[in-house]
């Protein structure tokens, strides 16, 4: 073959392969390098980045998608959980128990998305408990049901939806939480199978 | 051929970095762009008081229900925007965010220097002297963007009164002539379809909808209507008597047939000529028992509402707000 004919075709097939691996690649290198730079503590996870004018363009990209004006840090922590306490994914068929103390913060909230990261739809019209309104326990500490039947107390209907995941949003938060290292120690809710249908 | 081969490999890997990179780049501003022309389509400069997030809300992904937002999508390009916003008692905050989604700006009630707060945007390279002393003068990183407003709604018997308070919040472009203080919506050659336009001379309005949908036989309160070969999306314009908007909205899809009415919560917004106007969705059963979706937008005159209404069945054609808010925009008066 010769060789001016041998350039154009190597030079076609990485075009085509190349452009191939760059955009099937971008959803799993968006996770991989939010995930490198974020922080996680338990089932929470979040970047201290977000929102922030020194966020790599990565994570500019995964915040569009995902957490679109989201405030940054020094006024916002937004951490989110995908899955529970033991790694495993968060799934409608299953009730969970979010459990802890208030978190040291201004004002906070635990909001639960279905697998479309909008709001679940259910007859209550209840999307989150936030501390204005959630029931503590006498000692401080909360419990959240997290499940598709009616629960006693600080229930958090999941509707029809087959995934789950939670934010939990901190406004004005303590030192704690601004700091990567110590926001990895942090007590944050506990996300717990309860059982699944 | 083990040489080509090596070069072919590192071509492609060269290939694939520079395409991810560069379309990893446009995600953010392409997002920005796609949410401020097609998800909110609202007139730049102005303020857009929305509901509490819920379910059947859908523009941002993973909202907080527990907050009101206030949205104003910005355009700073020829002039300074001054906004200014009263605080409630509980958690607030102001912020920015550009093209690429920074959030250029924060500023919560426990920092704000008074209230009502005000601020002023202005755009690089551009001076801007504030006389009173009391304003946030902040640079914005790129022309457009959007400035948002969080209230926290402490509870559901709290919210008219949040409510109040957010919509006393302004915007208003510093040394803009007069006209161009409140910004054009899409009119006139700006529309997004070729448009035929209906004129009403007894109430001294128009409106421009889709020059193929045909006009039909208006019943009761209407006026007029027109609807696309499908029979839906169709539009109607009603006059009638009513103490609020949403009396007024119901009253007109009740006298369609219409049942199982359910109204979202009413929103302020300004018509092109900055005639003060209401908008609301509603999801219903229309009268043939399909689900229907209507946006509506409304205008108090001489205490009758002309409602501009748009519906569809998402059976045979999908809910567009974007579309039906621009048709019901282009309601103006004389």
């Amino acid at each position: 073959m010769k060789k001016p004919f041998k350039f154009l075709i190597a030079a076609l097939i990485a075009l085509v392969v190349g452009s191939a691996i760059g955009y099937f690649t971008i959803d799993p290198m968006l996770n991989l390098i939010t995930n490198m730079s974020g922080v996680q503590n338990g089932p929470w996870g979040t970047s201290l980045n977000v929102g922030s004018t020194s966020a790599n363009p990565y994570l500019r990209a995964w915040v569009a998608e995902h957490g679109l004006l989201a405030l940054a840090k020094s006024e916002t922590i937004y951490l989110s959980a995908y899955v529970d306490d033991n790694g495993e994914p968060l799934l409608g068929n299953c009730d969970y128990r979010i459990e802890g103390k208030a978190p040291d913060t201004r004002w906070w909230s635990i909001t639960a998305y279905g697998e479309d990261d909008f709001l679940i739809p259910n007859d209550q019209g209840r999307y989150s408990w936030s501390c204005t309104e959630i029931k503590l326990d006498p000692d401080g500490r909360f419990k959240i049901y997290l499940s598709k039947t009616p629960k006693e107390g600080n229930w958090l209907p999941t509707g029809d939806a087959k995934e789950l995941s939670l934010s939990l949003r901190l406004y004005n938060p303590g030192p704690a939480y601004y700091d990567h290292e110590s926001l990895k120690t942090v007590d944050l809710p506990h996300i717990i199978k309860e059982g699944c249908k | 051929m083990k040489k080509w081969i090596g070069w072919t490999v590192l071509a492609i890997f060269v290939m694939a970095i520079i395409v991810n990179l560069v379309m990893v780049i446009r995600i953010p501003n392409d997002i920005m762009d796609i949410t401020l022309t097609q998800r909110f389509n609202y007139p730049s400069n102005q303020w857009v008081f929305a509901p509490p997030a819920t379910h059947e809300r859908r523009t941002i992904v993973r909202p907080s229900p527990d907050l009101l937002y206030s949205l104003c999508c910005y355009d700073i390009s020829r002039y300074p925007l001054r906004l200014t916003a009263v605080i409630p008692d509980n958690y607030w905050s102001i912020s920015g965010f550009a093209m690429n989604t920074d959030n250029f700006f924060a500023i919560n009630d426990r920092q704000a220097k008074s209230t009502p707060i005000e601020v002023v945007l202005v755009p690089k390279g551009m001076t801007y002297e504030d006389s009173t002393g009391k304003a946030y003068v902040i640079v914005a990183p790129t022309d457009t963007g959007i400035i948002l407003i969080r209230t926290v709604i402490t509870s559901k018997d709290d919210l008219p009164r949040l409510t109040e308070i957010q919509k006393k919040a302004t915007a208003e472009l510093v040394g803009a002539p007069a006209e161009e203080e409140v910004a054009k919506p899409p009119v006139a050659g700006g529309l997004s379809f070729e448009a035929a336009e209906y004129v009403n001379s007894e109430y001294g309005f128009s409106i421009k909808y889709p020059a193929d949908w045909a006009q039909g036989q208006p019943v009761g309160a209407q006026v007029f209507t027109a609807a696309a070969s499908a029979k839906v999306p169709v539009i109607t314009v009603s006059v009638r008597e009513a103490a609020t908007f949403t009396d007024s909205f119901k009253a007109g899809l009740e006298e369609s047939g219409g049942s199982n009415i359910s109204i979202g919560p009413e929103q302020q917004t300004k018509l092109a000529d900055g005639t003060e106007a209401m908008i609301a969705k509603a999801d219903w059963t229309v009268k043939a028992g399909y689900p229907g979706e209507t946006f509506a937008l409304g205008v108090q005159k001489g205490g009758k509402w002309v409602v501009a209404a748009v519906t569809t069945v998402a059976l045979l054609v999908p809910y567009d707000e974007a579309k039906f808010s621009e048709i019901a925009n282009t309601l103006q008066f004389k």
